[in-house]
């Protein structure tokens, strides 16, 4: 694709992200449910390391727990929804404008989808930085002797944590986008793809490791659960975030991209049969 | 030159049936019965550049369908087209940059945002020259005078004004053809006209070919010079505008509210359908007394509390092409 190709995918990222900005209200509720969901983990956190009596669990210390937690929540919370708008719009025939441009729908609504979640992300990622430093009484950077794991070079949320954050966090949304519009586009098949998104959503809160990082899964389930795309989602910028180690970045990252590759080809496989059958929905 | 070339394009529709109840779902997830329904039947036309084509029918003719055949959405069942030499369906992305599509019931512009917002956006996906763009916008604003509703957000605007951006942001890349599926569907009678007006001037001063779908037989009678009735999917009448009325349009329903009692009204070409105390209607026969003459008469007779000039509808002009073609036929 031409450089001018991609610029129109990030106009139209740019329209979406503006359009995003309207819900202002909706903004501060999510805000609201980002500092419940803080002020819950803490307390929990807390009273987890207070009875077991020992400054780390399975590597991490309180503060890297909680601060993992807030970096998992701010990209779970800013997902795409972009689901509902296709399957409805599949639904009810109403494809008819998108696809008489000169443009890949189902790109077209991955560009969408991030444009809906960019301002999400970063106020959830301003309000959970706000709560749990607040919290916990200490900002993001701790000392590299607080980090997991003998290869960490760096402390938790130090500046090349906090900015591989944000480089794997948009990839996890990419990655996210494009499962999104793979369910939406099921909606060419099924009646109804929200029972779909709620496993999706399942396996981000499990495997994904919204809620536990996988250092405390058994052992079995978190060799599973690494090759499955859904840790690149949650787990892996959260885990970058906290310990900042170059190889276990390079890996995920790496992860990531071929994750996004092998999507990107099965939307637009989907994609090719889903048009023959637009069809039956009236176009 | 020709513009559009179909050739018995045919779209058929494969839809499951399922028996009532519960039972009758259980018996459809392993027996589905299918049913095929022909929404167009292989159809033949051409359109030659600068056209202006109203192409007719009730609900559910195959209009929509035949439109979303020629922009390339839909995938036909068989049969042939070339939309400007391509074949749409297999590339439609290549002719998006040279047809421009309106769809009456459905928004291109983002919803909360203001219509320069979705032009800007538009621009960068037609790739258009930024100086090009400029030019073309302010000649497309000043058209269809939509300067003071550019930074409104769009959910603020009248349908009136909302449809007019709607038609000038699929002309920001100079389309040579510009298919309109039931534009002025919704709209008041003022807001239709000036519609149609703005279609026409675009049509003279650019020579864009005009492709209208349309069960408003006002919307035919001052857009179009050529006319296409289909119905149950196949072309039942092809030729000019002004044949059609003459022949099938040559009827206006007249409704009063009088201020006096009904004293009854007589002429050639005038026949009472019915009336009841204050309110009447008439059938005019516009081929033998002019609606002009009619109302003058009417109003230099009586008070007139209301009035409403309509055209047949479109199941009575389908009706009598119909039965025109009968008894060529019979002849």
């Amino acid at each position: 694709m031409s450089i001018q190709g991609v610029a129109r995918y990030g106009s139209v990222f740019w329209t979406s992200a503006r359009q995003q900005w309207v819900y202002r209200a909706e903004l501060v509720a999510r805000a609201i449910q980002m500092i419940l969901f803080m002020g819950v983990f803490m307390a929990l956190w807390s009273t987890a390391f207070g009875v077991s009596g020992r400054a780390e669990l399975e590597g991490y210390t309180l503060a890297q727990m909680v601060w993992y937690l807030a970096m998992t929540e701010t990209v779970a919370l800013s997902t795409s929804r972009i689901f509902i708008e296709i399957s409805e719009k599949v639904k009810a025939g109403d494809l008819a404008y998108t696809l008489a441009r000169p443009l890949s729908y189902p790109f077209f609504q991955v560009a969408n989808s991030l444009g809906n979640s960019a301002p999400r992300f970063l106020l959830n990622l301003l309000t959970a930085a706000a709560v749990v430093g607040l919290g916990m009484g200490q900002g993001p950077v701790l000392s590299p002797s607080a980090s997991l794991g003998i290869n960490s070079v760096e402390g938790a949320g130090s500046l090349p944590g906090l900015v591989t954050f944000l480089g794997m966090a948009a990839l996890a949304l990419l990655l996210d986008a494009f499962l999104a519009v793979l369910i939406g586009l099921l909606a060419f098949w099924l009646e109804e793809v929200t029972p779909v998104f709620w496993i999706y959503q399942k396996l981000l809160f499990t495997v994904g490791g919204l809620f536990l990082p996988l250092e405390m899964f058994p052992e079995q389930l978190q060799q599973v659960a690494r090759w499955l795309p859904f840790q690149f989602i949650t787990y892996a910028p959260a885990r970058a975030f906290v310990a900042f180690e170059p190889d276990f970045v390079l890996q995920a990252v790496t992860g990531q991209v071929v994750y996004i590759a092998v999507l990107s080809a099965l939307v637009a496989l989907i994609w090719q049969r889903a048009q023959q059958r637009l069809v039956v929905h009236g176009g | 030159m020709a513009v559009i070339e179909v050739q018995q394009l045919t779209k058929s529709f494969v839809s499951r049936e399922k028996q009532p109840g519960l039972l009758g779902s259980a018996r459809a997830l392993f027996h589905p019965v299918c049913r095929e329904t022909q929404a167009v039947k292989g159809i033949t036309f051409t359109v030659e550049e600068g056209e202006r084509l109203a192409f007719i029918g009730p609900n559910g003719a195959g209009k929509s369908t035949t439109i979303k055949m020629l922009v390339g959405i839909l995938y036909p069942t068989s049969g042939e087209a070339q939309v400007l030499g391509k074949t749409p369906w297999q590339e439609r992305q290549r002719l998006a940059y040279e047809i421009g599509a309106v769809f009456g019931q459905k928004s291109q512009l983002w919803y909360h945002l203001p219509p320069q917002d979705s032009f800007d956006l538009l621009a960068r996906i037609y790739e258009l020259n930024p100086a090009v763009y400029r030019q073309r916008l302010s000649y497309l604003v000043e058209l269809f005078e939509i300067g003071e509703h550019l930074r409104a957000p769009v959910r603020k605007l009248s349908l009136g004004e909302r449809m007019r951006c709607e038609i000038a942001a699929s002309l920001l890349h100079q389309p040579r053809i510009l298919f309109l599926d039931e534009p002025t569907i919704g709209l008041d009678v003022v807001v239709k006209q000036r519609i149609r007006d703005l279609i026409l001037e675009l049509n003279q001063k650019e020579r864009v070919t005009i492709f209208l779908t349309s069960h408003d037989a006002g919307d035919i009678e001052v857009l179009c010079k050529r006319a296409m009735v289909i119905n149950h999917g196949e072309v039942i009448y092809d030729g000019r505008v002004s044949t059609l009325k003459r022949n099938y349009i040559h009827t206006k329903t007249i409704s009063l509210k009088l201020g006096d009692p009904w004293q009854g009204f007589d002429g050639p070409g005038v026949q009472v359908l019915k009336h009841k105390g204050y309110g009447v209607k008439l059938k005019v026969d516009t081929n033998v007394a002019p609606i002009e003459e009619v109302v003058g008469r009417l109003l230099a007779r009586y008070t007139i509390v209301d009035i409403n000039v309509d055209n047949p509808p479109m199941e009575e002009i389908i009706g009598r092409t119909y039965e025109a073609e009968g008894q060529e036929g019979a002849a």
